[in-house]
């Protein structure tokens, strides 16, 4: 097994984990396992929030509420749809958009019986699913270092491209042919045939 | 069916990452109920989204954090899941919300013969509003000062050669012209987010412009 493989499966039994203390929440109200995701969560939505410029002490009061939602939405979880981090993620970028903007967060329910399919929909299960984390998780760290970084400030610091252009250095131009070829980089690491 | 028309990898990035505002969002959330391609798009880019999470260094919370959640988890009920919605509704799930799935109930104002709209929700300068066209109507020529996006909810229309259905999502650039019709036997019902509002070019709509609205 290479180095890759090693960390791979690091990642996945992690994921793993996550997702069997996510479950323990939801069926058990088991307080234990919320606290060891809340210690390794809640810090990290902390970090996600400062990174959009949002003050210490309302990024910590944010991230105890994103997981006290974690707490009363944890029967919403699909293990089969989405990955726990993936999932908690949602929840603290939801949350940051109706506390912080005021606006609603317009999303679609997944269990929608008129949802429009695909006729012949792929087989889109557990194991897929987690194919799927892992691809994304080779594709983030394959980016070079410049995309991966306008990719970063547009995704996680809610940084509009002028103003990525500025922190940068760079043409706007620049930036927006990063974030395309960025984007195509991903989504060919993905191996998607859309 | 699904659509033909989808956004961009960018728009959708913006959406999975919560960096757009609520009228585009609703544009998108509503594009993706009719199309399963974008649909697992975006689930990749909130993926993306996860792992970007994970791999953050941990901010230190405060002293007292945990505990002082811990003493709030009975105060806190678990929230069940929303029942799935029954198959009376004839708007897709995240139009439905702002008009508690009828659209009867709304302001609608008539812009221009057989063109009625009503305004769903505005911040900022952005705008989402449901368009309908009654069958066959033709729309006054008129340009946009800024990009606009069109997402067909019902019926269908047509702009020069371009034909857009159900789940379409039509981003009409600033500054051409456009002269949609409403071409199929139902009415067209549209979701426009914008920023402005139709600006009449024609002589005939110049005139008429102080009549409308
Ligand atoms: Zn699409
Ligand atoms: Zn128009």
């Amino acid at each position: 097994m290479d180095s890759r493989e090693q960390v791979s499966t690091e990642a996945d039994s992690q994921a793993q984990v996550m997702a069997a203390r996510l479950q323990a929440v939801a069926r058990n109200r088991d307080r234990d396992a919320f606290a060891e995701l809340f210690r390794y969560y809640a810090p990290r939505i902390k970090s996600y929030l400062r990174r959009l410029g949002t003050e210490d002490s309302v990024a910590e009061e944010l991230a105890q509420d994103a997981m006290l939602a974690v707490w009363s939405k944890a029967t919403h979880f699909d293990p089969e749809r989405a990955k726990a981090a993936t999932w908690i993620f949602s929840i603290a970028r939801n949350l940051r958009i109706d506390r912080l903007r005021h606006e609603r967060r317009p999303e679609i329910d997944l269990d929608d019986p008129e949802l429009i399919v695909d006729p012949a929909p792929p087989a889109d299960d557990a194991l897929e699913t987690g194919r799927r984390e892992q691809r994304v998780r080779d594709a983030l760290t394959h980016l070079p270092p410049d995309q991966a970084r306008v990719v970063a400030l547009s995704f996680f610091e809610d940084v509009p491209h002028a103003e990525i252009a500025t922190r940068l250095d760079v043409p706007l131009g620049t930036v927006k042919s990063r974030m395309r070829l960025a984007m195509g980089r991903i989504k060919a690491l993905l191996g998607e045939s859309r | 069916m699904s659509a033909s028309f989808h956004p961009s990898d960018a728009l959708l990035a913006a959406y999975a990452a919560g960096a757009m505002d609520e009228p585009t969002a609703l544009a998108v959330a509503t594009h993706l109920a009719f199309c399963p391609r974008c649909r697992a798009e975006v689930a990749r880019l909130e993926a993306l989204g996860g792992t970007r999470l994970e791999s953050l260094p941990a901010a230190p919370m405060a002293e007292e954090s945990l505990a002082s959640v811990l003493a709030r988890l009975d105060r806190t009920p678990p929230i069940p899941r929303a029942p799935a919605r029954g198959a009376t509704s004839t708007l897709p799930g995240p139009i439905g919300a702002y008009c508690g799935g009828d659209t009867s109930s709304l302001p609608w104002r008539r812009m221009s013969p057989g063109i009625d709209q009503a305004i769903l929700v505005s911040c900022g300068h952005a705008q989402a509003r449901l368009i309908r066209m009654e069958a066959g109507v033709v729309s006054p020529r008129h340009r946009h000062a800024v990009t606009e996006v069109n997402v067909v909810l019902q019926g269908a229309y047509r702009n020069e050669a371009t034909h857009y259905r159900p789940g379409d999502f039509a981003v009409e650039d600033a500054n051409r012209l456009y002269r949609p019709i409403a071409d199929s036997d139902t009415a067209c019902l549209c979701l426009c987010v914008g920023d402005d509002p139709i600006r009449p070019t024609g002589l005939f709509n110049r005139l008429m412009a102080p009549f409308m609205g």
